[in-house]
């Protein structure tokens, strides 16, 4: 691998990816699924682990990761097409929130998203797109509630097509 | 984070050295967000073999290389305190992640 997974990261944290308890998928086949129409007629929508959220919706809770360290929230918010950046909040201890708080394109691009469709590379765009608070060390209530939660919703908003961005 | 991507059998990827909390690029800087969704939409109509991992050619400038601006101010807190490491220590070694 050319790209530094650990290039930005203290060494406290790079070690301890290094050596993490991944769930183990080392004896399953990796899950595929092939585009279900070409790209330029796909409903497109973004899902960011980056912890942002509406001003009006409730923040992903960060005081109970204070007192409980190895807990994250594993609730999801949706972000509504062509949201104003006065609307953006952020609430992730896990990265500097000041820099999405500027321009919330660079964790989720709904900009570059609106430019793509215009230009005809892609069929549509979702209503809303959804996030999340990516510290899970602890992933059970995420993978049993969160994740299937986000898929529904995707299937409900009739998305071809997700675009999946770490924070 | 191609490391992890791999780890745990991501179908298909594109990974590129940013930052976190700006991994599309530098704040207003939506030539290269698109450039980077470009690419991830290129991905889904050529990768064949699942696991594949495409990596950008893109680069962090030196200079804000420097910056290190990407960290937080606030202490993380599994980092804040002795106890609080050492409880992470004990789930990285013991711990079950689908707890």
């Amino acid at each position: 691998m050319a790209v530094n997974s650990f290039k930005f990261m203290p060494r406290t944290l790079a070690e301890s990816m290094k050596v993490w308890p991944y769930v183990d998928t080392s004896g399953e086949e990796i899950p595929w699924t092939a585009p279900g129409k070409p790209i330029q007629e796909s409903k497109v929508a973004l899902v960011s682990s980056g912890g942002l959220y509406r001003k009006d919706d409730r923040p992903f809770d960060l005081d109970r990761e204070r007192r409980e360290p190895l807990w994250g929230d594993p609730s999801f918010r949706e972000i509504p097409r062509g949201i104003s950046q006065q609307d953006i909040r952020a609430a992730h201890l896990h990265y500097e929130n000041s820099h999405a708080l500027e321009d919330y394109n660079c964790m989720l691009p709904l900009a570059a998203l609106e430019d793509i469709l215009a230009e005809g590379r892609i069929g549509g765009i979702s209503e809303y797109h959804l996030t999340f608070m990516g510290y899970q060390p602890r992933l059970g209530t995420f993978v049993r509630e969160s994740a299937p939660g986000m898929a529904e919703r995707l299937v409900e908003m009739d998305v071809d097509l997700v675009l999946l961005s770490s924070g | 984070m191609p490391f992890i991507t791999e780890k745990i059998g991501v179908p298909r990827a594109v990974a590129v050295e940013f930052p976190f909390g700006m991994i599309w690029g530098h704040p207003g800087d939506r030539e290269m967000q698109r450039a980077i969704m470009l690419h991830m939409l290129d991905a889904v109509g050529t990768i064949e073999k699942p696991g594949t991992i495409i990596e950008l050619p893109y680069t962090w400038p030196e200079e804000d290389f420097r910056k290190r601006d990407w960290f937080p101010k606030e202490p993380t807190p599994w980092m804040s305190s002795q106890d609080a490491i050492n409880e992470m220590l004990d789930f990285i070694q013991h711990g079950d992640p689908l707890e």
